[in-house]
């Protein structure tokens, strides 16, 4: 009678697996991607600056798919993000780098090897950069996703002294159209003009947040607080 | 002991079902739910059956997954075909699916022949798998500026046969749709109400039902009206193949060959480009042919309605090709029509059509449709040049040639054994190099001894980008020249010598533009005479659970008898259909 039982709610439970499974949105067919991968436009992409020390990529080739202003999905892509130019790369099947229309596209993901998101970027418009004039369409990685989202700029700069590429990513704090840029501090945070202060500080303090330049307990304090 | 005995058949029986559900579970993953094997019904309900060239078709189109009916259409694309019968003739034209139930209308080019047509509305699988389970009706249409023909043409099958009684029975606590008018008897000018009730539909259930009011024709027996109920149950009967082949489940699939003019042979390693006119930037697309010459392009919705060129990427000139394209409509079984000699009530109701046309096209008023936002082409570089150069900006210069030299210093035309050619200067290359891609009002255009006479009058702009090799697919250009024209034209000698040129005719669905609705002359605020045989058309009808709904109209100055035909299908796929007949005198 007892094994009957265990047997019974053992197939319930690989009933509900299968019921799952049945209901994930299908992936679009390969010969569709494949079609739209073969037929990729963009232009070469040459080392800006070649001999300095580092590299100006957020990562190495890795399979992403990228999501495009009209809606479209391509997947199976080999992608990498510059920093230094911000701009999304393309690696096509004769290891030519290519450099995509950022114009077209909303956002991109990048997986690991387990084919987990290990980032995720999109397209924010009109972006006033510092020491900038004009504003900017910039790709940002997600960080924080949200009523109050946090974003981080991977920009990479070069160090003309010595010889060097160099990290200056930059964080930004959005809530609806108003967005503020931040740097990893916890005062800076509590100054964001549309967070509550006192809210913030309870959350940091009850949590024990360490913010200071640190990225991962800045997405805990802002998920927190977008609870 | 007995309770115990209860207890084990108990959960003898829970384990069976849960077995059970895990079967079908299991099933559904293994393919016998495959969706690639789940072909569409579908169900075409128009305004009426006689049309006048020019006039608008209204149709409301009901689609469903054979297996699947509570969800969304997998196919993408639905293709109607008219078909003359006379002589095969035939008019393509598609909408977008993104729901079971659509409508809207197609206008008839003004130059059709007058006759018979047959309507036959289908997806591109089903097309490929079960041509039998096509939705086809019989159409006349008419032409003001010709005679009405004494005879038609019809298939041999029409020709014996009469009003058919349905046999279809609907099951037990199945929804069922009744119609029904306040009279039998209306006098012209006279208000009309019909109301529709559905039995046994749920109280959570949606009825969508699309109704027409329509003067009688003498020509039922001819035009084999069909309807839902019967379309829906012959899927049943007929559905025992599955349906793998040719699902458009994204976009448009533009599909052909590419074969050698002299052998038929296809052509080894064909690399083709898709473009469109455009005076703001190329969009273009590509695409390599198989080993067969097979190749093949997904359109989305930036491309309906334009002119899609295609022609061979590579530089030379192709004049031994020829195209194979699919043009994704039906067979014409030309041997098995006849022509029928008509009636003089015939003949008389038919120019009767004609003169209400008539009356319709003069007084009514055109309705002018905004133009639906255009979606973005896709992924492409053409959008950012590293040159853009404006030619009335500077003095005015007779040929592109005084235009490079004078202007462009990184570009240069050049002349070799009486052939033009085209050299870019590539920044990161730091050299000239005479591999580029040469577009004209976003097309890619050969032909340069045409470009060498484009002076500074002619051309708008030309755009440049040199800053990289420009990459295509899986070719590879040294840079890219761009040149738009005022006129934004390509010469037709290169379109007839160089290109394939197809219409991508899509017709919006009142969805997608919302002033294709339907006014019917009533409604219009015109006071013009009121003939109308359409005495009223409405695709967009709902009864919710346990309701009834009633729709009102007048009667114009037609007499005669009227019929009002109700179809539709409830949300969880059930097809519906009613209809009732009155007279007006």
């Amino acid at each position: 009678m007892k094994n009957t039982f265990i047997c019974l709610i053992v197939l319930c439970a690989i009933q509900n697996v299968f019921a799952q499974t049945n209901h994930v949105k299908s992936e679009p067919d390969e010969l569709y991607m494949m079609n739209i991968r073969k037929g990729m436009i963009g232009i070469e992409y040459i080392d800006p600056v070649v001999g300095y020390k580092g590299d100006q990529y957020f990562n190495n080739w890795t399979y992403g798919e990228i999501f495009l202003t009209n809606g479209e999905r391509i997947t199976g892509l080999y992608l990498r993000y510059e920093g230094y130019l911000d701009q999304l790369l393309y690696l096509r099947e004769d290891h030519i780098p290519c450099i995509l229309c950022k114009a077209c596209i909303k956002g991109f993901n990048l997986f690991d090897d387990s084919d987990n998101i290990a980032a995720s970027f999109i397209i924010k418009k009109g972006i006033r950069l510092p020491f900038e004039n004009d504003s900017a369409n910039c790709f940002f990685q997600t960080l924080v996703e949200g009523e109050y989202s946090f974003y981080a700029f991977r920009k990479v700069i070069k160090l003309l002294d010595v010889f060097k590429w160099a990290d200056d990513t930059k964080y930004y704090i959005f809530n609806n159209d108003q967005y503020e840029r931040i740097k990893l501090r916890a005062h800076d945070l509590q100054k964001v003009s549309f967070i509550d202060k006192m809210r913030m500080k309870s959350i940091i303090k009850s949590n024990n947040i360490r913010l200071r330049n640190n990225e991962q307990e800045f997405i805990r304090a802002i998920s927190i607080y977008n609870m | 002991m007995r309770t115990r005995n209860k207890i084990q058949i108990f959960t003898f029986i829970l384990l069976i079902v849960a077995i059970n559900d895990l079967l079908i579970y299991g099933g559904s993953i293994n393919g016998s739910d495959n969706p690639a094997d789940n072909c569409e019904k579908i169900f075409v309900h128009l305004d009426k059956t006689v049309y006048v060239a020019g006039e608008n078709i209204h149709y409301e189109v009901y689609v469903v997954n054979g297996k699947s009916p509570l969800q969304v259409p997998e196919s993408k694309i639905l293709y109607f075909t008219l078909t003359e019968h006379k002589n095969g003739k035939q008019i393509l034209w598609r909408i977008n699916l993104n729901k079971s139930t659509l409508h809207g209308s197609y206008q008839l080019p003004e130059n059709m022949n007058a006759g018979i047509y047959q309507l036959a509305a289908y997806t591109n699988r089903i097309r490929e798998n079960l041509p039998e389970n096509f939705f086809s009706q019989e159409l006349i249409v008419l032409n003001l500026a010709k005679e009405t023909p004494d005879s038609i043409y019809i298939p041999v099958s029409n020709a014996v046969t009469d009003n058919q009684t349905r046999l279809v029975t609907i099951p037990d606590n199945q929804p069922d749709i009744r119609l029904r008018a306040s009279k039998s008897v209306y006098r012209t000018n006279d208000k009309i109400v019909l109301e529709i009730n559905v039995d046994n539909l749920h109280l959570n259930d949606t009825a969508n039902l699309s109704l027409s009011v329509t003067k009688e024709t003498l020509f039922s027996g001819i035009l084999h009206n069909t309807n839902i109920v019967e379309q829906f149950n012959r899927y049943k009967e007929k559905n025992d193949k599955p349906c793998f082949k040719g699902l458009e489940n994204y976009t448009y699939m533009l599909t052909g060959r590419i074969l050698s003019k002299n052998d038929g042979q296809p052509v080894n390693d064909a690399k083709i480009l898709l473009a469109v006119v455009d005076s703001v930037s190329p969009k273009i697309m590509y695409s390599a042919a198989d080993s067969k010459g097979n190749f093949r392009f997904y359109l989305n919705r930036f491309y309906d309605n334009k002119e899609i060129i295609l022609q061979p990427a590579d530089n030379t000139e192709n004049p031994d090709i020829q195209w194979d394209i699919e043009k994704k409509s039906i067979p014409y079984s030309g041997s098995s029509y006849m022509s029928v000699p008509l009636s003089t009530e015939q003949v008389a109701s038919l120019n009767q059509a004609k003169d209400i046309r008539l009356i319709e096209k003069v007084y009514n008023e055109e309705i002018i449709g905004e133009k639906i936002p255009e979606t973005m082409s896709g992924l492409s570089y053409f959008a950012c040049p590293d040159i853009i150069i404006v030619p009335a900006d500077y003095s005015e210069m007779a040929n592109f040639k005084e235009i490079t030299a004078n202007i462009i210093p990184q570009l240069k035309l050049k002349n070799r054994k009486d052939n033009y050619y085209i050299e870019v200067y590539n920044d990161s290359k730091g050299a000239l190099s005479e591999n580029n891609l040469v577009l004209l009002n976003g097309v890619p255009f050969h032909d340069l001894d045409y470009i060498a006479t484009l002076g500074t009058r002619d051309i708008q702009r030309i755009e440049i980008i040199n800053s990289s090799r420009f990459l295509v697919g899986d070719i590879t250009y040294n840079a890219v020249v761009s040149i738009y024209t005022h006129d934004v034209k390509i010469p037709e000698p290169y379109i007839r010598n160089h290109t394939m040129v197809l219409q991508n005719t899509v017709a919006a669905t009142d969805e997608e533009n919302e002033n294709n609705e339907y006014v019917s002359p009533s409604q219009s605020r015109s006071h013009f005479p009121d003939f109308r045989s359409s005495l009223y058309w409405n695709p967009d009808l709902k009864v919710y659970g346990k309701n009834k709904v009633t729709v009102e109209f007048t009667t114009s100055l037609l007499t005669g008898k009227f019929h009002a035909e109700v179809h539709g299908i409830t949300s969880s796929g059930i097809p519906l259909d009613a209809s009732v007949s009155f007279n007006v005198k």
